[in-house]
């Protein structure tokens, strides 16, 4: 039987910097000039991303709004 | 209608007016950077007008009106705050058109070629507190605008008067009794607007740019003692974008200006009711720690 995976992906063309202190990212898309943030360490964001299922209401609505502004995008893919 | 010219680095204005007090008044603060003197052979970067509206109504409700290459940013404000008009109208020139730079709305004061950047929210008391600093030894590099070379990431004097409101009007002239003020343009969308012109060793160190080591943001606070919070890079970066002028029409090269200049400066939000106790903090935690 078949399942679907879901990830997220970074959107390619889009800027993001994860700051030394590691109090989270900065992300910057030159098409649209959205500017955006998130208060967590890019390995934690990997982590969230890699199991959008598997976190916290909070964790998913801030991958969403990730998502809504164009820096991240939602991947399915069969197992 | 009289044009002169103010000399105000990295800038040349030329400005055409056919209201006194703004000649008055440019002639007092700007004093030696302002010049009659037209020649051809100079540069002048922003051509700028400030003149009474037209009709039957300048002479019963004399107003003033801000142009620049024919563009008119700002409605007509009463002819008695011409000069503000013009000011602002300044302000407004860089950020609109300078995007060789990253422009920050902040004040901008340094001691021994460092720079800390004050961005803050009209209200905040930065400019009552850049005026403060600017007469105790500090180095004014701007009250309004932080103009930030993208290859180095200093920041350029762009030295100008100083903006003060309200009550901040008479706090000042009893800080610096001996200080140049322009008139007062009352009751403007501000409140009581006037312009301290800028200590002479500012504008004799108009050419120095400094290395931004400081980022604070002020926020008077009355009956209080200094309250210091240590703001985290993400937090500073979203602040900061709240502030900038022209990112977004800069694009990538803004984000990347902005982010190396965090990465290698000190943050902070504070909550003051002394300046003293701010001049304080910043030399001794931010300048001399750099």
């Amino acid at each position: 039987m078949l399942s679907n995976k879901k990830q997220y992906k970074f959107v390619e063309g889009m800027q993001m910097h994860p700051f030394s202190d590691q109090s989270g990212l900065a992300f910057y898309d030159p098409r649209t000039t959205v500017l955006s943030s998130i208060a967590v360490p890019l390995s934690t964001l990997n982590e969230w991303m890699a199991q959008p299922t598997h976190i916290e209401d909070e964790q998913q609505q801030a991958l969403e709004q990730l998502c809504f502004q164009g820096f991240i995008y939602l991947n399915t893919t069969e197992n | 209608m009289q044009s002169f010219r103010l000399r105000v680095e990295p800038f040349t204005f030329e400005i055409s007016t056919n209201i006194e007090m703004v000649i008055n008044n440019a002639k007092l603060i700007y004093g030696q950077s302002f010049s009659s003197d037209l020649s051809e052979n100079d540069y002048v970067d922003y051509r700028i007008s400030i003149c009474h509206t037209n009709g039957i109504r300048r002479y019963y409700k004399p107003q003033a009106r801000f142009l620049c290459d024919n563009r008119e940013p700002f409605k007509p404000l009463k002819a008695s705050q011409g000069y503000a008009l013009m000011e602002w109208g300044m302000n407004w020139v860089i950020a609109a058109n300078e995007l060789e730079y990253v422009i920050v709305h902040a004040g901008v004061l340094a001691k021994d070629g460092k720079a800390i950047m004050l961005p803050a929210p009209p209200g905040s008391g930065k400019s009552t507190l850049t005026a403060h600093l600017a007469n105790s030894g500090w180095q004014l590099l701007s009250d309004e605008l932080a103009i930030i070379v993208p290859e180095t990431g200093r920041v350029l004097p762009f030295v100008r008067p100083i903006c003060l409101k309200n009550a901040s009007i008479e706090l000042a002239k009893s800080w610096f009794p001996e200080a140049v003020f322009s008139t007062i343009a009352k009751d403007t969308h501000k409140g009581d607007v006037i312009h301290l012109a800028p200590p002479k060793c500012a504008i004799d160190m108009a050419t120095q740019s400094a290395e931004i080591v400081g980022i604070v943001y002020p926020q008077y606070t009355p009956n209080t003692q200094l309250d210091i919070y240590q703001l985290s890079m993400t937090e500073t970066f979203m602040k900061l974008a709240e502030n900038a002028f022209n990112f977004t029409a800069r694009g990538a090269g803004s984000f990347e200006t902005v982010t190396k200049l965090i990465e290698r400066s000190k943050h902070f939000e504070i909550h003051y009711n002394d300046v003293n106790e701010v001049e304080a903090f910043l030399r001794e935690d931010i300048i001399d720690a750099s």
